[in-house]
């Protein structure tokens, strides 16, 4: 069982979003595919999906490595949040708008566990009980985790970031006719 | 430009990347552990061979590890006959051969060769990139030692340095400088303090002593005492 180029850029890009750093990413997934591969002969039977489990071995190596700098970070990553419910779309970073220069600021302001959800969310297409079921977090936990990202992110970019439908109502406000593009 | 969240992540991520020589070590590493694994199970098979001969042909399989017993109490007689020889010829240890062991601790060389060998197949990103041991002394604040060039690394294939990054050999801090050689293959040569307390006796080049030289995970593994510090360098087998 061999993983591909393409499969080691998407596993690289997961690195990426957990540490914001190509050579330190570069050295996660190194370190991390090594201990799959002591783990995983090629005899022995495919894990039910390779990339999920090196993924958890990233995510396990990651936070090892953070504790072994005793980082901050990695307590907001394993802290115990409340599994409040909290009723809201899913889908409410879908209609988010923003300046593509400022994805690395977007990036920055978020905590190692927000990275990872948007991570799962925008570069692997995951679905929130998607994401709950690889992060192993209850459903519930993930969509107010969401919730608080889209506050955080509207909060700290409000000058920058917008929404589909407000910038549907201002292009209809400005647009002489009335009409919409 | 704007764009969706969604769409301004996806973008940004397509930029993000392996280049080709980290890919190729990832790939090499996953080529490496197939290629250990066929062996684990070629060898297993083998013994498996043996197990049914074993069922079939008792006395026959006796006699073949008679056989065995008694090739192997010749050859330990020869090889101590020799060894015995050979020390009672010699006034004083010498390191002139290479592979030649005596007086330095084989498990320590094991152990230390394994070590460079592995970090040189890991091929970590240099932490400073420079042809200039100036500014590679400079990099390196946290050393208990100054970092030195090396004659025998320089020449290996006129080899040119190319940057440096931290490390350690058997815990103790240690410099790992990566060289370029005229065909474009890297040779890494790591530094440390030397202790003889804990790396025990090693060749020192500065006494006119020759260098260990020995394999490990296939890689050639060079290990010999300069100007007061333990060296090892790593390189690829000449054939």
């Amino acid at each position: 069982m061999q993983f591909d180029k393409q499969q080691l850029d998407q596993l690289y890009r997961y690195c990426y979003a957990l540490t914001l750093h190509r050579d330190n990413a570069y050295d996660l997934l190194q370190a991390s595919l090594e201990k799959f591969l002591k783990q995983h002969s090629s005899q022995s039977p495919k894990p039910h999906s390779a990339l999920a489990y090196l993924r958890r071995i990233i995510r396990n190596q990651f936070i090892d490595t953070l504790r072994h700098n005793k980082c901050v970070e990695f307590q907001a990553l394993t802290d115990n949040e409340s599994s409040e419910a909290i009723p809201i779309n899913s889908d409410s970073l879908e209609d988010l708008i923003i300046n593509e220069e400022l994805v690395d600021l977007v990036w920055s302001i978020l905590t190692v566990p927000e990275r990872e959800i948007v991570f799962l969310w925008a570069i692997e297409g995951f679905t929130s009980t998607e994401i709950s079921a690889e992060l192993d977090l209850p459903r519930g936990t993930v969509l107010s985790r969401i919730h608080r990202l889209r506050k955080k992110i509207t909060e700290q970019l409000s000058d920058e970031i917008g929404d589909l439908e407000n910038n549907r109502s201002n292009q209809v406000l400005s647009s002489p006719r009335g009409e919409s593009s | 430009m704007k764009n969706t969240l969604k769409q301004a992540l996806q973008e940004q991520m397509k930029l993000v990347s392996l280049d080709d020589r980290q890919l190729e070590n990832l790939m090499q590493m996953q080529k490496d552990s197939v290629r250990a694994d066929n062996g684990k199970v070629k060898e297993q098979k083998e013994q498996g061979v043996v197990n049914t001969t074993n069922h079939r042909d008792t006395a026959r399989l006796r006699f073949m590890q008679w056989s065995v017993a008694i090739a192997a109490v010749f050859a330990v007689a020869s090889l101590s006959f020799i060894l015995v020889s050979n020390f009672s010829n010699k006034t004083a240890p010498s390191l002139s051969t290479p592979n030649t062991l005596q007086g330095v601790s084989s498990e320590m060389i094991q152990k230390i060769a394994d070590e460079v060998a592995t970090n040189h197949l890991k091929m970590k990103p240099m932490e400073i990139q420079t042809a200039a041991i100036s500014e590679v002394r400079n990099y390196f604040t946290e050393l208990d030692f100054m970092p030195q060039l090396s004659q025998h690394v320089e020449g290996i294939g006129n080899s040119q340095l190319a940057g440096g990054r931290y490390c350690s050999i058997q815990g103790s801090t240690a410099a790992q400088l990566r060289y370029r050689d005229n065909k474009g293959d890297y040779v890494t040569l790591f530094e440390t303090h030397y202790s003889p307390e804990l790396f025990k006796q090693f060749p020192d080049v500065d006494k006119g002593q020759k260098p260990i030289v020995t394999f490990a995970r296939g890689i050639k593994v060079t290990i010999w005492v300069e100007k007061g510090l333990l060296m090892a360098s790593t390189e690829k087998p000449s054939s």
